[in-house]
């Protein structure tokens, strides 16, 4: 005995309600109703043209046809919709049904987790690979770029830039990037490396340097962030972040991605802690291979530090922590004990820096 | 506000079983579902996912939304929408990589120019993609099997569009209530729901009135006023917006309250800004519940006589641009 379920037809002519009986067959669905006239109809769903609508508010909304316009069938019965379910491939989708609330915590806490390592662990590495695979001829043609822009707004000591860049080229550095180093006249104590060989040094922070081993220290660092592709890879981290954010909150409006985005600054900073670090490191293996005492970095950070209790500048919101980097040169000097060599190069040109040339 | 009254009662409305009432019934915690999925999908097919996400989410704001306590369907597929999307991309693609070519070529000349051409021609994807979008999302749009529709003429739209743009820029903003109230009297005008026929009359005179005195007011209470402004504005704009039957027109009866309105959004402000964006779907489906709770369907409409009129349209451009510039549509 086949069990008849009761429904709302409409026959895709018109918005008129039918109160329908339907029947399940072997091969779809048989929908009987009596129209306007009084007639009795007699419609016959073949299962593969019957499309399934949606199923919301505990009612099951079906498309009968392949052509437009489309006849529809909406049912309440419960008995109707589990057998409905069974029978046809609802789709995988809207087989899961996320309405528990202890589920559904689970998975907030699930999916915010996933998403919070990938953005912690996968994004930087997915990053640096984009940063190791761009081509070199780019990264030096933008740094270019950038350099001429950075530089257009500063007073350029010529004389020193000249001095600078012959103490670079008496280190043993063998560069695939065309370094170029440009003095600045600026009191601010800082340098900066920009991708593909530009090294910015305002004069303030060579003022107060004391020996031509803290030059030799701070252009090792410098040189080392352009090696190591730093300021590529924190582009490239910096732009994945913000498209995994945008793609991720693509919906939200305005404010909370703002907040997100003020977050991902913050990581950004530790980023570059992080870089830092391997800049001191390379930087002290470029002193060891020239001889030149390693004291040169510890006694950079210690002037540094005394600048930071006068003023405070750039320097030190990115290179933080300067205790810290101060012991890691000692842990190195321990380690790696070398011979020194007077490099009179090095001190011609140091001393070139220091004199006053009017 | 002339308010028409249809005094023709017919045999046809005497069948009528229950009052007619549109309504949201939503649940957040199932949308906060779907949202999750989405954004899962989403971010492991690094954005791919996307359309597929929209349709979820759109299918289900059509699927709560009850007239007469029929619900209304949205047809439209992940699969025409990731058309929409990877054309628009394309065109996207081109638009900035010019620009780009034009900043880096290193000609100044060329670098200032060739870019704000393009900003400017931006503009006139605008109304390209409201009438792609019109079209697409209404023909996707249906209720008991008969589907909604738009009419409208690309380039007549196009040209209204460009030519309050301009006048509205060299009148100081003075022409802007004109300028909207033209282009809806043009888009809902052009509004089908098989045989019934949207209509809008308002008057850019009176619109102006409203948007004078709610931003001097906004001001003059430290923005307290706004919300009341604002909710003058959809007023003007519901009441003045019709359904036509048999030639008869029948006009929407909005109640926002200005007071209802300021909690509504100081309490969806609070919930985006402490969540962390979980609290979106509260803030979507109480949004959409004030909208169409709010508003009252006149009651002389026979909704069950509604012949199936409109053609199925298929490109799903407009709908992805409009979504790229932002541009909500209600």
């Amino acid at each position: 005995m086949e069990l008849v379920y009761q429904g709302r037809y409409f026959d895709g002519r018109s918005s008129k309600p039918y109160t329908v009986n339907i029947t399940w067959l072997n091969n779809g669905l048989l929908i009987q109703y009596t129209n306007d006239a009084g007639e009795y109809v007699e419609q016959k769903w073949n299962s593969q043209h019957i499309h399934h609508t949606q199923l919301s508010g505990g009612i099951v909304t079906l498309r009968y046809g392949e052509i437009f316009p489309y006849q529809q069938l909406e049912v309440t019965d419960g008995g109707f919709i589990s057998r409905y379910r069974r029978e046809y491939n609802t789709g995988f989708l809207s087989k899961i049904s996320l309405t528990g609330v202890p589920l559904l915590f689970t998975l907030v806490v699930g999916v915010g987790l996933s998403i919070w390592l990938a953005y912690l662990f996968l994004l930087p590495v997915i990053a640096d690979y984009g940063a190791r695979v761009f081509p070199k001829e780019y990264e030096i043609e933008m740094g270019g770029k950038l350099y001429e822009s950075i530089l257009s707004e500063e007073h350029i000591d010529t004389a020193k830039t000249e001095a600078i860049n012959g103490f670079f080229r008496q280190l043993a550095i063998k560069s695939e990037y065309p370094v170029r180093i440009t003095v600045v006249k600026n009191d601010i104590v800082n340098a900066f490396a920009l991708p593909g060989g530009g090294i910015v040094v305002y004069d303030g922070i060579l003022k107060d340097m004391k020996s031509a081993d803290q030059l030799a220290a701070l252009l090792s660092h410098e040189y080392s962030h352009v090696e190591l592709k730093h300021a590529t890879r924190n582009m490239f981290r910096s732009l994945a972040g913000y498209l995994f954010i945008s793609v991720l909150f693509s919906d939200v409006n305005g404010i909370a991605a703002v907040l997100v985005e003020n977050a991902h600054q913050l990581r950004n900073l530790s980023y570059s802690r992080e870089l830092e670090t391997e800049a001191d490191n390379n930087g002290l293996q470029i002193l060891k291979k020239n001889h030149v005492s390693a004291s040169g970095m510890k006694a950079l950070f210690e002037q540094l530090k005394k600048e930071d209790n006068v003023q405070v500048n750039e320097l030190i919101s990115t290179h933080p922590d300067l205790d810290n980097r101060i012991k890691n040169v000692e842990l190195f000097m321990k380690k790696n004990p070398y011979p020194l060599q007077v490099n009179d190069s090095l001190l011609y040109y140091f001393d070139e820096l220091h004199q006053p040339l009017w | 506000m002339e308010i028409v009254e249809t005094s023709g009662q017919n045999a046809e409305s005497m069948i009528q079983p229950e009052p007619n009432a549109i309504e949201f019934k939503g649940n957040a915690t199932e949308l906060l579902g779907i949202m999750l999925l989405n954004w899962v999908l989403t971010a492991l097919t690094l954005g791919l996912y996307y359309p597929w996400a929209r349709v979820a989410k759109l299918k289900f704001m059509y699927q709560n939304a009850y007239l007469n306590n029929t619900a209304f369907v949205f047809s439209g597929t992940g699969k025409e929408l990731f058309k929409g999307f990877i054309k628009l991309f394309v065109v996207l693609v081109i638009f900035y990589g010019i620009i780009i070519a034009a900043i880096v070529s290193g000609n100044p000349a060329i670098a200032s120019i060739v870019p704000l051409a393009l900003m400017v021609s931006l503009a006139f994807l605008v109304p390209l993609a409201i009438h792609g979008a019109l079209r697409y999302r209404l023909s996707r749009t249906s209720w008991r099997g008969i589907h909604f529709g738009y009419r409208g003429d690309r380039g007549r739209l196009m040209g209204d569009f460009l030519v309050g743009y301009l006048v509205t820029f060299f009148t100081f903003g003075i022409y802007y209530s004109w300028f909207v109230n033209s282009l809806r009297t043009y888009i809902i005008g052009n509004m089908r729901f098989g045989s019934v026929y949207f209509g809008y009359d308002g008057n850019g005179g009176q619109l102006f009135w409203i948007n004078f005195k709610g931003i001097i007011l906004s001001y003059l209470t430290l923005g307290i006023y706004f919300f009341w402004y604002r909710t003058e504005y959809m007023n003007y704009f519901a009441k003045h917006t019709y359904l036509e039957q048999n030639g008869q027109r029948h006009y929407l009866q909005p109640n926002f309250s200005g007071g209802e309105f300021f909690g509504l959004m100081i309490v969806n402000l609070f919930l985006t800004l402490f969540t962390f964006g979980l609290g979106t779907p509260w803030v979507i489906v109480r949004t959409a519940k004030f909208i169409l709770n709010n508003i009252d369907i006149p009651q002389h409409i026979n909704f069950d006589l509604i012949a199936q009129t409109e053609d199925e349209f298929k490109d799903a451009t407009g709908e992805d641009a409009l979504d790229f510039l932002d541009l909500g549509i209600v």
